[in-house]
């Protein structure tokens, strides 16, 4: 069993890389020395398997390399590795092949589980709010004073409305996304489908004011009234969604519109085969 | 205490029974399924707006009908914008405040179950008897073992005028607690009373569930 390490100073924090090696499987637990507070490897926002605040704990088969920073510049030696012995043989809880073993904290069922939340692509392109964020973006226990994160005023109007629950009541019970299969099952809620479409109108305002502008304080005003040109780029970018999307809905607009055409209730020849007073 | 009513297929009648379990132990119901809820809902705060930093949990429950509920949102940009990991808390400050906790868990076997499950110190497994249920089911127990949310019972969905009992509770190994079909139970669930209301056997068979999830009950 052997461990070698380097340490790099960057900025406030230092990196340290460790090569652990055995000739046999073997858990492991490495810590920083001193004080400092270890920021180890994270996948979108998540600590790798094996980190905890503290350091890392796993099995060495062979070799293998870890990194992570910490927050001060560490005793020598940085690290304190403790060998444990051969891995645990005797798994506490029962397996399935098909179950992926995870441990029993927050950040594994994270890690190691799939996502529950809607991929960005399957919400229409108006009622995506802006502020969709990921795990880890913004910590906040419970009991913290917890604000809303706000819309990003910066850039145009490329979102929906903001879901604000003291205005928003009304209506959510149908948001317009309880839908089934089927191409044409889809039922847009009343009210939000106006949202979009009042979403749109001022999109579509805000472009024609930039197309419009013939001079240069008209084109300024309109750029700052986007948000600078981050805003017409994102304004650009709405509109292109914008634009597939209203294709899409014409076109099924007219499928069912022909389909209604074509279609009769016989109400008359059912009453006399059903035999039911009309 | 926290218990995660879990199944692994849809459609087997998990909200039914984390209903009707939340009426008989007096308990708040959370309906965990960010991206499909199917508990009644109504107006104010839910757990879209929670799992989003905007509510606090305690503010979401409605405590006007039969069942005190935590209901969900039901847009997909409401369950794309929140962080699922505050679930975790979220449940913690109801069960603060409120004593009994019963969280009616999606289908699958992703972190939406998973989350649930991490939290829950005990859980109920809901099945039909036909194998692809059973299937699910078995996975769905494994999850259970993974993150230590002990399996209290087995609720034996619509179950039949001969449940098979014995060999469901042979697959896995804890008691099985049939629930007959009734359609006022899932009559009932959709104007928001629970079966005990209702439906004499059905409700007997969710206050055997109930005394079994007490038994173990810290």
């Amino acid at each position: 069993m052997n461990a070698e390490w380097t340490t790099r100073r960057c900025g406030e924090r230092t990196l340290v890389e460790i090569r652990l090696a055995t000739d046999r499987p073997r858990q492991v637990r490495v810590e920083p020395t001193g004080e400092a507070t270890v920021l180890p490897p994270r996948t979108d926002g998540v600590p790798d398997a094996g980190w905890d605040e503290r350091g890392y704990s796993g099995v060495v088969d062979g070799t293998l390399g870890l990194g992570f920073a910490v927050s001060d510049t560490p005793d020598d030696p940085p690290v304190r590795v403790a060998w444990r012995g051969p891995p645990d043989d005797d798994p506490t809880f029962e397996t399935h092949p098909e179950v992926p073993s995870v441990d029993a904290s927050l950040d594994a069922v994270v890690r190691d589980l799939s996502d529950p939340r809607p991929p960005r692509d399957a919400i229409p392109a108006a009622e995506e709010t802006t502020r969709s964020r990921r795990p880890g973006d913004h910590e906040c226990d419970e009991d913290d004073e917890c604000e809303a994160t706000e819309p990003d005023h910066g850039t145009p109007d490329v979102g929906p409305p903001s879901h604000d629950p003291a205005s928003s009541d009304a209506g959510r019970e149908d948001d317009g996304e309880r839908r089934s299969a089927g191409d044409e099952s889809v039922v847009d809620d009343e009210s939000v489908v106006g949202d979009e479409f009042a979403a749109l109108d001022r999109r579509l305002a805000l472009a024609e004011r930039l197309a419009s502008a013939t001079t240069l304080d008209e084109a300024g005003a309109a750029v700052a009234e986007a948000g600078g040109l981050a805003g017409v780029r994102a304004l650009d970018e709405a509109l292109t969604a914008d634009r597939e999307r209203l294709r899409a809905l014409a076109e099924r607009v007219e499928r069912l519109r022909e389909r209604a055409e074509r279609v009769d209730v016989p109400t008359e020849t059912l009453v006399r085969t059903g035999g039911e007073e009309p | 205490m926290i218990l995660a009513v879990t199944g692994g297929k849809g459609g087997v009648g998990k909200s039914t029974v984390a209903y009707n379990l939340g009426a008989a132990l007096d308990a708040v119901v959370v309906d965990a399924d960010l991206g499909m809820a199917d508990l009644p809902a109504g107006r104010g705060p839910d757990l879209h707006d929670v799992l989003a930093g905007r509510a606090a949990a305690v503010e979401a429950v409605r405590e006007g009908g039969p069942v005190d509920i935590l209901p969900c949102g039901r847009s997909l940009a409401g369950a794309r914008a929140t962080d699922p990991r505050r679930l975790v808390a979220a449940v913690e400050a109801v069960e603060r405040h409120y004593g009994t906790v019963v969280l009616d868990c999606p289908a699958g076997l992703g972190s939406d179950v998973g989350l649930p499950l991490l939290v829950a110190e005990a859980s109920v497994l809901v099945t039909t008897p036909d194998e692809v249920a059973l299937a699910d089911a078995v996975r769905a127990r494994a999850l259970a073992r993974e993150l230590d949310a002990g399996l209290v019972a087995v609720a034996l969905n619509r179950s039949g005028e001969t449940p098979p009992t014995d060999r469901v509770a042979r697959t896995f190994g804890a008691p099985v607690v049939a629930v007959p079909e009734r359609a006022a139970v899932a009559r009932g669930m959709a104007n928001g009373l629970p079966a005990g209301r209702v439906e004499c056997d059905a409700g007997e068979a969710f206050c055997e569930l109930a005394g079994r999830v007490r038994s173990v009950s810290r």
